[in-house]
């Protein structure tokens, strides 16, 4: 019987990633997750209108090109974007024919707001660049009015330095706050989405093999001859290996694809440079995630797996009480909501910071999967909650099992769909 | 041995199977018929251990029905058993393999049977892309490759021509001749009349006729004469113990209700002219299957 067993894990297994589909999809993934980790490579080599810089041509009549030029780039500066060409051209008013994609900005002198201006563009210009613009303005209409005012040039620029502002915080442990939302977008796009991916992948192929075995009566040769109960742990079995596998082959694609972005780097064979990975990096150092993933990794990595079993149980149990694919498709639409609201409740977690109601939600089982390790690695839980939600989780993987296998027993060799749910609740009080 | 001791099976207040007995010896064909819903798919699924008895008994070779001896089992399902995205090779490794059989042994033999039932070339080929009754050759194929004590086979000719048919029985009678017990269940009468030593008929869960096909036939009283002469049909009729008497192509048919009846009927006969045939033979099974259970088999 161990050997039926083993052969029946394997032959699933087999099923699912020795197909011409499973090399040809991995192979676009590989390609896909090389592509996202050097897309501004990419984007670079291509090249296209963003390399070309936006002109702004200033038509200066209050002789206040140079502050004007000052204030601009050092706010381009602190904001990031080089993407702007000054140049003072008085003439261009009566050249407005040839502006192209380029901005006027005329400086004009008035005697009851000192300064007024005016945009000249042949299309809206970006919301970016209006504001740097304003701003600019602004700022140099502060040193127009400061200038008349009778001020000293040290009292001046005492008036306009920034504010010196001391950040003091108590708790040396406590994350930094302007970075949750950045770290909110990376677990969820490392950790919950390919997640959310693998189960929905899981529950679809577990379904339609059931499904494929009992539509047609091939399904009561396979229980004549091993139990019921080995036949749904095989599967169960067959499609957590299949997510780990595939799993795996995502992080090695990412792998590759860092692997590749530092070859590029280091052989100057493009101009982007690695300070996005290594920023991002030492954000998740800052923010204390290594530690967090070395004290708790363990317990995650248990929770991911009890949790893929618990949804593969669900998906098995599921598809024996169907008959055939289009009712499964139906009756597995409640287990999609169930992980959609753990996807969205991850993504949150974070914009609710400390909420209660999400904390709880940290410890449902099929939902905690997501939630957990989000909550974990924000700080809202602590290793002690992690392990209490994955204990939680693998009690009730425990019960979702014995009383999965009792419809299962029942529901794979049932083809009629009279009186179904009667069936399938009665087979929950058989303890055989 | 394969024993059912007084199987009765309740699908909750419903009786599907009513204290059903039979016994296959080794070397045995045996028949269960019946019509649609007289038990034979639930006994077949309890002798395959998918179902438990409510009461009573099934063993095979003195021993309780379990998941070691339904290796020993070979099971052809009526409706379609194969998995039609698998191709031949894969499907057949499949079934092998849960029937206790290594991958070697598997090739080796499947290779004998798919040239014995001329299929070889679709080794490789999915059973989608199969006809029907090629696939009806791997799923008996399925059935018999691990060389079972017990064969099951549930209505094993559809979808076959004469000739296919022929290679079937062939090779069922090569297993009885191994010793092998057969289990068998046919809409054809025909087939059961050429293959079954015994049978059992049963309606609504329920035992009508039971025994070996030779003394079932030789207990039934009505007779059916076949005469070919210039006799008139409505003399024949008018004998008493003639139920019915028609012409069929050439000859004509009498029955009567027991074998007493015999001489009146010849005695009609004798004086006609041109006769050169008259035969007395006892009813078909397809006929005892309809006075006994009442209404047509089902088709």
């Amino acid at each position: 019987m161990k050997n039926k067993f083993k052969y029946l894990v394997k032959y699933s297994l087999k099923k699912k990633i020795n197909t011409k589909w499973f090399k040809i999809v991995n192979i676009l993934l590989c390609l896909l997750l090389i592509f996202i980790v050097n897309m501004d490579y990419v984007i670079n080599f291509f090249g296209g209108d963003f390399e070309t810089k936006e002109k702004i041509y200033i038509v200066d009549n209050l002789n206040k090109y140079e502050s004007f030029k000052n204030y601009f780039t050092k706010l381009t500066q602190e904001l990031d974007m080089s993407e702007y060409e000054l140049e003072l051209d008085n003439s261009k008013l009566t050249d407005q024919e040839n502006l192209a994609d380029d901005v006027i900005v005329v400086l004009n002198s008035n005697t009851e707001s000192y300064l007024t201006s005016e945009i000249i563009s042949n299309e809206t210009i970006s919301r970016n660049t209006y504001d740097i613009i304003t701003n600019t303005l602004n700022v140099l209409k502060n040193e127009i009015v400061l200038e008349q005012s009778g001020l000293t040039n040290e009292e001046i620029t005492k008036l306009t330095s920034p504010v010196e502002v001391k950040e003091t915080v108590l708790d040396s442990n406590a994350t930094n706050n302007q970075t949750k939302e950045s770290l909110s977008a990376i677990i969820t796009t490392v950790v919950i989405v390919p997640f959310f991916i693998l189960i929905v992948t899981m529950v679809q192929m577990l379904g339609a093999e059931i499904n494929d075995e009992k539509t047609s009566r091939g399904m009561e040769v396979i229980i004549s001859s091993i139990p019921a109960k080995l036949h749904f742990i095989s599967k169960v079995l067959a499609a957590l290996s299949y997510v780990l596998i595939q799993g795996l082959l995502l992080f090695l694609y990412v792998f590759i694809g860092i692997i590749i972005r530092k070859i590029f780097t280091t052989t100057g064979g493009a101009s982007a440079d690695i300070s996005m990975i290594s920023d991002t990096i030492n954000m998740l150092k800052n923010a204390g995630i290594f530690d967090l993933l070395l004290k708790g990794g363990l317990v995650l990595i248990i929770l991911f797996i009890i949790s893929f079993i618990a949804y593969a149980i669900v998906s098995a149990t599921l598809a024996s009480m169907t008959t055939n694919n289009e009712d499964f498709q139906q009756l597995q639409t409640p287990l999609m909501i169930i992980m959609l609201v753990g996807y969205y409740v991850a993504f949150m977690a974070v914009i609710f910071d400390g909420s209660i109601f999400i904390n709880i939600l940290g410890y449902i089982p099929l939902l905690s999967v997501m939630i957990a390790p989000t909550l974990y690695l924000i700080g809202e839980f602590s290793l002690a909650s992690l392990i209490g939600s994955t204990i939680i989780a693998g009690i009730a993987t425990y019960f979702i099992y014995i009383y999965g296998l009792r419809i299962y027993k029942v529901g794979i060799l049932n083809y009629s769909s009279t009186k179904l749910w009667q069936k399938m609740f009665k087979s929950l009080k058989n303890r055989r | 041995m394969l024993k059912v001791e007084n199987v009765t099976k309740y699908y909750d207040d419903n009786l599907a199977v009513d204290n059903l007995s039979f016994t296959i010896n080794p070397g045995e064909i045996f028949g269960l018929l019946g019509v649609n819903g007289a038990g034979k798919t639930t006994t077949f699924r309890m002798i395959m251990n998918l179902l438990t008895p409510t009461e009573g008994k099934i063993s095979l070779n003195n021993q309780e029905i379990d998941y070691k001896l339904t290796e020993k089992i070979g099971f052809l399902t009526e409706e379609r058993s194969l998995l039609t995205k698998l191709t031949v090779k894969e499907q057949v490794i499949y079934y092998a393999t849960l029937k206790g059989m290594a991958e070697e042994n598997i090739l080796e033999k499947l290779d004998y049977w798919l040239a014995r039932f001329g299929v070889s070339e679709y080794k490789d080929r999915k059973i989608k892309e199969l006809s029907k009754g090629n696939q009806q050759k791997i799923q008996f194929i399925t059935a018999i490759i691990h060389e079972p004590d017990l064969l099951v086979l549930d209505e094993p000719f559809t979808g076959l021509d004469p000739i296919n048919v022929e290679l079937f029985m062939n090779v069922i009678r090569e297993f009885k001749e191994k010793g092998k017990m057969i289990l068998f269940s046919s809409h054809r009468m025909e087939h059961v009349e050429l293959f079954c030593e015994k049978l059992v008929i049963l309606k609504k869960g329920k035992t009508v006729l039971s025994g070996s096909l030779k003394e079932i036939k030789q207990n039934y009283q009505k007779k059916t004469i076949r005469i070919n002469a210039d006799v008139d049909i409505n003399d024949l009729k008018k004998i008493k113990g003639v139920t019915e008497a028609f012409k069929e192509n050439l000859d004509i048919i009498v029955k009567i209700a027991n074998k007493e009846y015999i001489e009146d009927v010849f005695k009609v006969v004798k004086k006609s002219s041109n006769v050169t045939k008259f035969v007395v033979e006892d009813a078909s099974l397809n006929e005892i299957f309809l006075n006994t259970v009442g209404e047509e088999y089902e088709k």
